[in-house]
């Protein structure tokens, strides 16, 4: 006879070279019979640096950095590093460089939710939706390479505005784009939300109330899911999302499933702000701001003012100042709130730079979400954290 | 061929061993997936829709124990070394490496305290494809020449 | 409540022990004294309805008195507010806020391992992000950003790794 009451826990190790773990994340987890006792994340296995490498940069050569930071929505970290050193100065953009913004920032948002979508599904069990989710991915990466020159880490906006104007193909594209991707994300939710399999797979899996969410500092959809109403695009504005009409969906569940919601209404919401910018956006105008404090002096200036020649080969040599002082700024990014906290000591570099990722943050809750469960969820529970590590580890 | 001549049935080409096992490994090679960072990205893309690896019968399997290539694509820092060793002398032979993307090639612009500069520090490798990330059609690229070399190798006389 | 109304509900609370000011669009809460800061914290939460936590950052200052600083980054979601609570000591050493945000644990861990914070009564301070075996912490001012010594001291797996660059 078997005896049911035996109870001996076991430690097993996931990852870090782990199908299902999104890159290196490694997961030390203590399991009786097939339950999750508990969970520790062992994190750094991509752990290069940045912090102390921007400590070493001017302000203008971190950019580069930033993009490989998230690298599934890097214009997203662009947008949250030069909105953070624009604090320091106050900067004017122009009004067709942050319409730009706008579009960048949600092209990265869906970018980002459909890859989060094909790996969470393929992590499941269900393969066609990477196929799909990737073939829109892919039409949008076409279009940074259209207006950007660079599929993924093309460091487009700049301090200041962005690096130049798109071309007009660029639009037309997008306006292609933003016309077919609602029936892309019926598409998606035809093969997944009344599918029973993944019902049973999500629904009541990581479980986080809303209390919880915010104890645990957890952002972005893992917030939304639990009922919390809060975006950073609505509650602390930044940019010009005030001129947008959206709105930001928001579960009470808190579960995979609910999370899973969320990020499907997002993907259509940015959807909404993708194409009220593009009826918006001024046909032309400036893309980089003429403050003198951050901007490259232009090239016909430079040809014939000596002023503007020094002052163009000081900041491509040493860089600008900025003035002392600590400064910080969130966006509200794919995986939740992004913020770069700045520290100046009036030197063209940053004296510190602190990454508020959230994808890390949102790891200390995992084990909330994992004990009790059983360990095939950890699949579906790290799937619905959406981790990337180049953040997580920075 | 003057001695075999009309000695063989129709529909038989005579050949090397060597160039028949070459050639069935060539169209069958099986990666393992070992995404270490945002290259990683680039090379899922390379397997999903538009540019579809499965076209030149290349699977991405989880387990090193499956595989003769092995794709580095990504950062290699100094905690993960170790880890890249073990899952390389998992493989059965032959093996052969890709390292993708400038960090794997020579630590990119990570420069610092706690990268490996470069994944040759660790394992042998085979080609190098720069790029931050490189474009899939890069892989592409590395993957023909890896099929070319391929074909050079001895089995039999090994 | 606005951070006007903040800061003289807190100067009520904490006479003479605050001091509070707006730089860059950023409201910071210095707590100079620094046994009242986790009582500070916890009137936040409790209080002005800060239950969101969104950082914590160290600095490292090696030329002033006080050479490490932290900073608390928290969020009303009710008041639609940002403050960051900061807070200085001589030497690395600060009471732990895993008791009033649990999120904080990993937040902790990080800085103590990139900045040798050490958090009082933490459950769990071990380093996070680097080995075990590695010595020193890389973020602070004299630590070298290439030093790459440290990669042949250990050989966890018994492979034999060497490491040359
Ligand atoms: S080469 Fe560039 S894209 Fe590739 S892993 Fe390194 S930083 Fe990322």
């Amino acid at each position: 006879m078997i005896n049911n009451n035996i109870s001996e826990v076991i430690t097993v190790n996931m990852g870090p070279q782990h199908p299902s773990t999104h890159g290196v994340l490694r997961l030390v987890v203590d399991i009786d019979g097939e339950t999750i006792v508990n969970v520790e994340p062992d994190v750094g296995f991509l752990h290069r640096g940045t912090e102390k490498l921007a400590e070493n940069r001017t302000y203008h050569q971190v950019i580069p950095l930033t993009d490989r930071l998230d690298y599934l929505s890097p214009l997203s970290n662009n947008l949250a590093y030069c909105l953070a050193v624009e604090k320091f100065f106050d900067v004017k953009i122009p009004e067709r460089a942050e319409y730009l913004r706008v579009i960048l920032a949600e092209m990265s948002r869906v970018a980002s939710h459909l890859v989060w979508i094909a790996t969470h599904a393929l992590d499941i069990g269900a393969m066609t939706v990477f196929l799909y989710a990737f073939r829109e991915r892919e039409d949008i990466l076409d279009m940074f390479e259209v207006g950007t020159g660079q599929r993924m880490t093309s460091s487009w906006i700049r301090i200041g505005g962005i690096r130049a104007d798109m071309p007009e193909d660029f639009f037309v594209r997008l306006k292609s784009f933003t016309d077919k991707f609602d029936s892309c994300v019926d598409l998606y939710e035809n093969l997944l939300t009344n599918n029973r399999i993944w019902k049973m797979r999500t629904i009541g899996i990581g479980h986080l109330s809303a209390e919880d969410v915010q104890v645990y500092g957890t952002s972005g959809p893992l917030m939304r899911g639990s009922g919390v109403d809060f975006d950073l695009r609505r509650d602390e504005p930044y940019g010009i999302y005030d001129r947008f009409k959206w709105e930001i969906p928001v579960e009470e569940a808190g579960d995979t499933y609910a999370r899973y919601k969320v990020r499907m209404k997002e993907l259509r919401e940015s959807n909404k702000i993708l194409q009220q910018a593009l009826e918006q956006i001024p046909a032309t105008g400036e893309v980089m701001t003429d403050d003198p404090r951050v901007a490259l002096p232009s090239h016909e200036d430079v040809y014939e003012r000596m002023e503007a020649l020094i002052r163009r080969f000081y900041i491509v040599s040493k860089g600008f100042k900025a003035p002392k002082g600590e400064t910080y700024q969130g966006i509200e990014a794919p995986k939740g709130e992004l913020g770069f906290y700045l520290v100046s000591e009036g030197e063209e570099r940053p004296y510190r730079m602190k990454i508020r990722a959230p994808s890390y943050v949102n790891l200390g809750a995992l084990n909330k979400m994992a004990a009790g469960h059983m360990l095939a969820d950890l699949v579906a529970i790290v799937g619905t954290n959406d981790v990337v590590l180049g953040e997580i580890d920075r | 061929m003057g001695l075999i001549d009309r000695k063989l049935p129709d529909n038989v080409l005579t050949t090397t061993v060597d160039s028949v096992i070459n050639y069935c490994r060539k169209g069958s090679i099986w990666p393992v997936t070992f995404g270490l960072a945002c290259c990683a990205i680039e090379m899922m893309a390379c397997g999903a829709a538009k540019y579809d690896l499965d076209r030149m019968g290349i699977i991405f399997r989880a387990t090193p124990r499956q595989s003769d290539l092995m794709l580095v694509a990504g950062t290699v820092t100094r905690k993960m070394a170790p880890v890249v060793r073990k899952v390389y002398l998992q493989m059965p032979e032959p093996k052969w490496v890709i390292a993708i993307g400038s960090c794997a090639t020579s630590g990119g612009i990570y420069n610092t305290y706690s990268t490996v500069q470069g994944v040759d520090e660790v394992i042998p490798v085979d080609f190098y494809v720069p790029g931050c990330p490189p474009r899939p059609e890069a892989f592409f690229d590395a993957i023909t020449a890896l099929q070319k070399k391929i074909m050079t190798e001895k089995v039999v006389r090994k | 409540m606005t951070f006007e109304q903040l800061t003289a509900k807190l100067e009520a609370l904490f006479p003479e022990k605050l001091n509070c000011y707006t730089e860059f669009k950023c409201n910071f809460i210095k707590v100079k004294d620094a046994a009242a800061y986790k009582a500070v914290l916890t009137a936040l939460r409790d209080e002005a309805s800060f239950k969101y936590i969104v950082d914590v950052v160290a600095v490292h200052w090696p030329k002033k008195r006080e050479k490490f600083e932290l900073t608390i980054n928290l969020f009303s979601i009710q008041n639609k507010l940002r403050v960051f609570v900061k807070v200085a000591g001589e030497d690395n050493k600060f009471p732990t806020i895993t008791d009033i945000w649990a999120g904080a644990n990993l937040m902790e861990r990080e800085q103590y391992d990139l900045m040798g914070i050490v958090f009082e009564g933490h459950p769990n301070l071990k380093r996070v992000l680097l080995p075990e075996f590695f010595e020193g912490h890389p973020l602070r001012k004299d630590f070298p950003l290439k030093e790459r010594s440290w990669f042949n001291n250990a050989d966890e797996q018994g492979l034999g790794l060497k490491f040359s660059r």
